[in-house]
Parts: C-alpha cells; sequence; structure tokens
C-alpha cells in the first residue's frame, strides 16, 4: 500500500493571502448585499425604538417601545391581523389543494395541453394592476361574470366590493387565482421528479389512480407541499398589492380591509408615522418567522 | 404457468423493436432474456407484462390469450431495473402494497408481507425505509414485493445492473434460490451472458428484435446455430479465422498459412468461411500428439488459474488457453492443434453454422 501524500496547500498551512482570496470574489456581492438589504434592515429595526422620529431630518425625541404600544393598540391594526390571518389561513390551503389537482392534470402528455398551460400560467405575466382591474368587472354587482355564474345556481346578487362582509371573501378569490400559476410551477417540476416507475410498478398491482395519487403522488410531493406552503405563507402574510385596483385604492369598501402590510404602507406614506410603521413591520417579521419556523419543525417530522 | 408467444412484433413508428417473435416458456423454469443493448429484450419483457401494446402477435398464459388483457389482469409480478421501492413506505410497507390495493384485511397481508420478507431474508429490516437499505437488500425488497401477491409470472427487468460485482453474484445465486423455493415460472431480462449462463434453466437470446436460439445455457454454448450465437457467449470470445476449403485443407485468407482440416472437406469447398474456435479449444498438443499447424506466440497473460497466450498465423492472430505452468517467451513458435468440440465453420455470408 502506497501512502498518500500530503496535499500542497493543507488548509490551514495556506498563506494568508490565500486563504482571504476568496473573500475577494464575492465582495461585491457582499457589498450589495450590505447596502441594498443589510442596512435597510438595520434601519428599520432602529427606526421602530424611536419615538416621534423625522426621516427628513434624522431626529427624534427618545429611544423606547411608545411605537409598538400605539401599534397593539390600535384597532386598526388588529383588525390588519385579523384580516391577514384569515387571507393566510384561506388562500394558502386553498392554492396548495388547487395547484396540487392542476399540476396533476398538467402533468399528462395528452394533445392540447399548451393551451391549458398557456392559460394557467397567464396570471404570472400579466401585470396585478391590470388584472385587479379586470377582476374588479368580474365581481361587479350588477354587470359581473361571477355574479352571472352563480345566478344559474339560484345564488342572488352579491355586492362582493362594496359590502365589507364579502370584501375580504373577493380579495380571497383573487388572491388564489394570482397565486396559483407560481405554486402550480413548483408542484409540476416536483411531479417530474417523480420517477415513472413508481407508476407503473402500482399500475401492474392494479392500483386505480385514485390510490395512485393519495398513496404514491401526494407522499413523494411532500417535499414541494412543504416548500410551497412556506413560501406562500409568507407572501400571502405580505398581502398588499391585490388591494388597490380592486378597491379604487382604499382598504376595502369601508376601511375595514386593513392587512398588515396595508397598515405598515398607510402610516408610512400617508400618515408619516415613520415610527410606529417599523414597528409595525417588526411584528409582522416576528410571526412570520414563528409560523415559518413551527412549518419547519412539522415538515422535518413528516418527511420520509 | 406455461407461457406461449407467436409471432410477437413489436414496432415503434419506423423502428422495429422485435420482429415476429416465438417462444414458450415452460413452467416453473427460470428463462433469461438475453442480448446486448437495444436488442428489444426488455420490449419483449413490456410485452408480457402489458405495459406496451403489442403491434401484433399473440401471448398465451396457460393456453389463454392474454394479448388484450391490462397488466393488472395478467398476474405478473415485476422488479425493476432501478427497484422503484416508494421511499415513504417501510420495508413492511412496500411489501404489502399490493396486498392493499387488493384490498386484503389487514392482519393477513401483514402476515403474509413478513412470510415473503423471511423468504427472502430482509425479515429483520421491516421498519426501515429503502434509503435505510443496502442495493442488495433493496433488491430483496423488490423481489419480495413482487411476489407477495402469488404471480404466476415473476418478470425481472435486469435486476443485477445496478449492484457492485460481489453483490451480483450473491444476488444472483440469490435469485436463483428464490425461484427454485417458489417454483414461479420467472423470465429474467439481462444483457450478462455469464449471468445468463449460471441461473437459467433455459436462455432465449436475441439479437436486432430477433429470436436467435433457445436452450439450454450448455446447449447454446456447445452448439451454437450462428456466428452471432457463438460470437455472444464465452469470455474471452471465440476466436475467427477467416477462409476456405480446398482439397481437404483449411487456406487461411491472405494466403499466410493453410492445414488440413479434413472435418470441413467436400462440400463447403469454395465458400467464404470462417472457422471459429473457442479459446478453450485451441491447445499446445502434447509430445506424440497431432498438430494443425504451428503459430507464433505473440504476448502471453498470466491471470492466476489459468495462462491466456495471444497467437499469430499469417497475419491472424487468436487466443488459446496454456496447459499447466507453460509460460512461452514472445516469438517462439509452437504446434497448435483444435479440439472438436468448440470449433465450428460458419458461412461467412449468412452467418449459419455449416459444421
Amino acid at each position: 500500500m502506497t501512502s498518500l501524500k500530503k496535499p500542497r496547500y493543507a488548509y490551514r498551512d495556506r498563506p494568508l493571502s490565500r486563504a482571504l482570496e476568496p473573500f475577494a470574489y464575492f465582495a461585491p456581492f457582499l457589498a450589495a448585499i450590505a447596502v441594498f438589504t443589510l442596512y435597510p434592515v438595520i434601519n428599520v429595526v432602529l427606526m421602530s425604538f424611536k419615538e416621534g422620529y423625522q426621516m427628513l431630518t434624522g431626529r427624534f425625541d427618545q429611544v423606547g417601545v411608545a411605537n409598538y404600544a400605539y401599534v397593539l393598540n390600535d384597532r386598526y391594526f388588529m383588525n390588519a391581523l385579523q384580516n391577514t390571518a384569515i387571507y393566510v389561513a384561506v388562500v394558502v390551503p386553498l392554492s396548495t389543494v388547487l395547484s396540487i389537482l392542476i399540476a396533476n392534470l398538467l402533468n399528462r402528455r395528452v394533445k392540447g395541453m399548451a393551451l391549458f398551460q398557456t392559460a394557467y400560467f397567464m396570471p404570472m405575466v400579466t401585470s396585478v394592476t391590470a388584472a385587479g382591474l379586470a377582476w374588479k368587472f368580474m365581481f361587479s354587482r350588477d354587470f359581473g361574470v361571477i355574479n352571472q355564474i352563480l345566478s344559474w345556481f339560484g345564488v342572488g346578487k352579491i355586492n362582493w366590493l362594496q359590502a365589507p362582509e364579502w370584501s375580504l371573501w373577493a380579495l380571497i378569490i383573487y388572491g388564489v387565482w394570482s397565486i396559483l400559476p407560481f405554486t402550480i410551477i413548483l408542484m409540476l417540476s416536483g411531479l417530474q421528479n417523480i420517477d415513472e416507475t413508481y407508476y407503473t410498478a402500482a399500475r401492474v398491482d392494479g392500483a386505480k389512480s385514485g390510490r395512485i395519487f393519495m398513496r404514491i403522488t401526494v407522499p413523494m410531493l411532500a417535499p414541494t407541499i412543504g416548500l410551497v406552503l412556506t413560501i406562500n405563507t409568507i407572501s400571502t402574510s405580505k398581502v398588499f398589492n391585490e388591494i388597490f385596483p380592486l378597491f379604487n385604492g382604499r382598504p376595502g369598501p369601508s376601511y375595514n380591509l386593513y392587512t398588515v402590510v396595508y397598515y405598515i404602507y398607510d402610516q408610512f406614506y400617508v400618515k408619516w408615522k415613520l415610527g410606529r410603521a417599523a414597528a409595525a413591520a417588526m411584528i409582522l417579521f416576528v410571526i412570520i418567522f414563528a409560523i415559518t419556523m413551527l412549518q419547519q419543525i412539522i415538515q422535518r417530522k413528516w418527511s420520509h | 404457468m406455461k407461457v406461449e408467444m407467436r409471432g410477437l412484433t413489436k414496432h415503434f413508428g419506423s423502428t422495429v423493436a422485435v420482429e415476429d417473435f416465438t417462444v414458450t416458456l415452460e413452467d416453473g423454469q427460470l428463462t433469461s432474456l438475453l442480448g446486448p443493448s437495444g436488442c428489444g429484450k426488455s420490449t419483449v419483457l413490456n410485452l408480457l407484462a402489458g405495459i406496451l401494446p403489442a403491434t401484433r402477435g399473440e401471448i398465451f398464459f396457460d393456453g389463454e390469450e392474454v394479448s388484450q388483457l391490462p397488466p393488472e389482469l395478467r398476474g405478473i409480478g415485476l422488479v425493476f431495473q432501478n427497484y422503484a421501492l416508494y421511499p415513504h413506505m417501510t420495508v413492511l410497507g412496500n411489501i404489502s402494497f399490493p396486498l392493499e390495493i387488493q384490498k386484503v384485511p389487514r392482519a393477513q397481508r401483514e402476515e403474509r408481507a413478513r412470510a415473503m420478507a423471511a423468504l427472502v431474508h430482509v425479515d429483520t429490516l421491516l421498519h426501515r425505509k429503502p434509503k435505510e437499505l443496502s442495493g442488495g437488500q433493496q433488491q430483496r425488497v423488490a423481489i419480495a414485493r413482487a411476489l407477495v401477491k402469488n404471480p404466476n409470472l415473476l418478470l425481472l427487468d435486469e435486476p443485477l445492473s445496478n449492484l457492485d460485482a460481489r453483490l451480483r453474484l450473491e444476488m444472483r445465486e440469490e435469485i436463483r434460490r428464490i425461484q427454485q423455493e417458489t417454483q414461479v415460472t420467472s423470465v429474467f431480462v439481462t444483457h450478462d451472458q455469464e449471468e445468463a449462463m449460471s441461473i437459467s434453466d433455459r436462455i432465449v437470446l436475441m439479437n436486432q428484435g430477433r429470436l436467435q436460439q433457445e436452450d439450454e445455457p450448455q446447449t447454446l454454448y456447445n452448439q451454437p446455430r450462428n456466428q452471432f450465437v457463438a460470437d455472444f457467449l464465452g469470455t474471452p470470445p471465440i476466436n475467427h479465422l477467416p477462409g476456405q476449403m480446398k482439397g481437404g485443407a483449411f487456406i487461411l485468407e491472405g494466403g499466410g498459412a493453410s492445414f488440413p482440416f479434413p472435418r470441413g472437406a467436400g462440400a463447403l469447398e469454395g465458400r467464404p468461411l470462417i472457422l471459429a474456435v473457442r479459446p478453450e479449444s485451441a491447445h499446445v498438443p502434447d509430445p506424440g500428439e497431432e498438430a494443425l499447424f504451428s503459430a507464433r506466440v505473440e504476448s502471453v497473460y498470466a491471470m492466476g488459474k489459468e495462462v491466456l497466450g495471444y497467437f499469430g498465423i499469417g497475419g491472424h492472430s487468436f487466443r488459446l488457453f496454456l496447459e499447466g505452468d507453460m509460460l512461452p517467451r514472445p516469438g517462439t513458435e509452437l504446434p497448435v492443434a483444435f479440439k472438436e468440440r468448440g470449433t465450428f465453420l460458419f458461412d461467412r455470408e449468412s452467418g449459419e453454422r455449416l459444421l
């Protein structure tokens, strides 16, 4: 047996200049991250503790938790939290289930599939605002196609966008629609990673498609489903863009549809209360972080 | 179960995968489908399984036509090349899954799965996931899963090709043992001639979608019907000496040499021939024994239990096994004789065996 020769540069024997060399390569990237991500994040954290902060002058009265106290006692913020929670709790599971079913259909090699794929991915290439305006017409009480279809089933006219009790559901329907394509793409890529022979093996043993779907497709898709749940929970927690076009730039027909990010926007750009906006952002961050960690722990237990 | 394939044909567009394939597999036997890659052997397996529809031809299981039946109604067990074990199920879950589909009650399917696991020696691994198993263990589980529903026919698609050399040897003995214990009619697809020779009751040798020969392993080796069969079997491969017969002598092509070969006299004279000799059938004769010709030693390889020599004659070279502790130096001239067994004459055009 020949003895292995020591490599010329064992990692710890390298001269310092060589050890530092890798850092030179990613320094430009680090610089960009520092300026555009790190600095703003730190600034938000600091801002949330500055009371009476003026952005233009940089002055503030004192450091404290008054911003947090205000936000947590603001009934609009509580309403925003509740709306956001309902939105996330409905949109995420609904879009996940729908996307698995649709991706499963799109995964088949059938003629004319390109047409369906285009149709399902349309929301991805459409501007949220333009699509939102289209949905606004579809939700219209008297002329909207949605009420028209519902009337075939004997459902009376719903005032989707003007009735406060329905507006959240209009937002949810629109939210599911806009989040589906990206979710479907993720599910499709997950499905395509499942080897065809698993299906052949089950089919030869006589499994019907329903059982194959429940016992093989879904469990083998579990890692993708976990990823989708995490990504979509984070992105739906930040719901904001969807509100503008549906409700004429207001948070719902009677200011009832604040979401957390809409509240942040409102405090920042409209009311110019930067400290409160930052405090609300911090609270949202803590909530999202906690939910995501919880998801990770649960998924680790489930995964194969 | 007796399996008959009659005129089985499969075309993919204009590509011919299997052409006019007629073979009968006897009940309880293990038959290898052997051939180079792309010869159509896996297609035949998929036709038997019903995964692919045949273009033409019929398949009979015990006299009953099954050509139109879907896979799940054919009563077959299938072992895949990559095993296709469900990664999210335990060993027990994998083995009992076919029974779950058949709606066998839980207690009963667990009992049958355990019995099957014991047969293939994975009964201590029942609660592991496939990724916690070695390749050989995964293979055993795959076989157990295929056998648990008592199939009439077990189909194995290159099941050993993902294993390393030592495991492959072990698993092929295991497959033979399991097959003999269960007596299930089995079809084993492989491109490895040694594997097929060692494991099978019968071998079906295919090339370019067509049946070449179907026989017992030893018959296939000793009585090849054509040159492809002779070439495909045997390591090192059989030697080729092109030439023709003239007056009881074999004239080597190029005219570099000729030697008496009375067996080839008569009707074969004048045709282009290939004299094919297995390396173990060519030998250096003992003193007093008659030699055919003498040839020059080109190189010698001592390989442990045997010594392989490369000899040259008239511009052609051939391999032979040297006996005993003979280690001639390259450049020496040595007498050579051919044994009758393992020496064949093929028609050079058609490849058919003449002698």
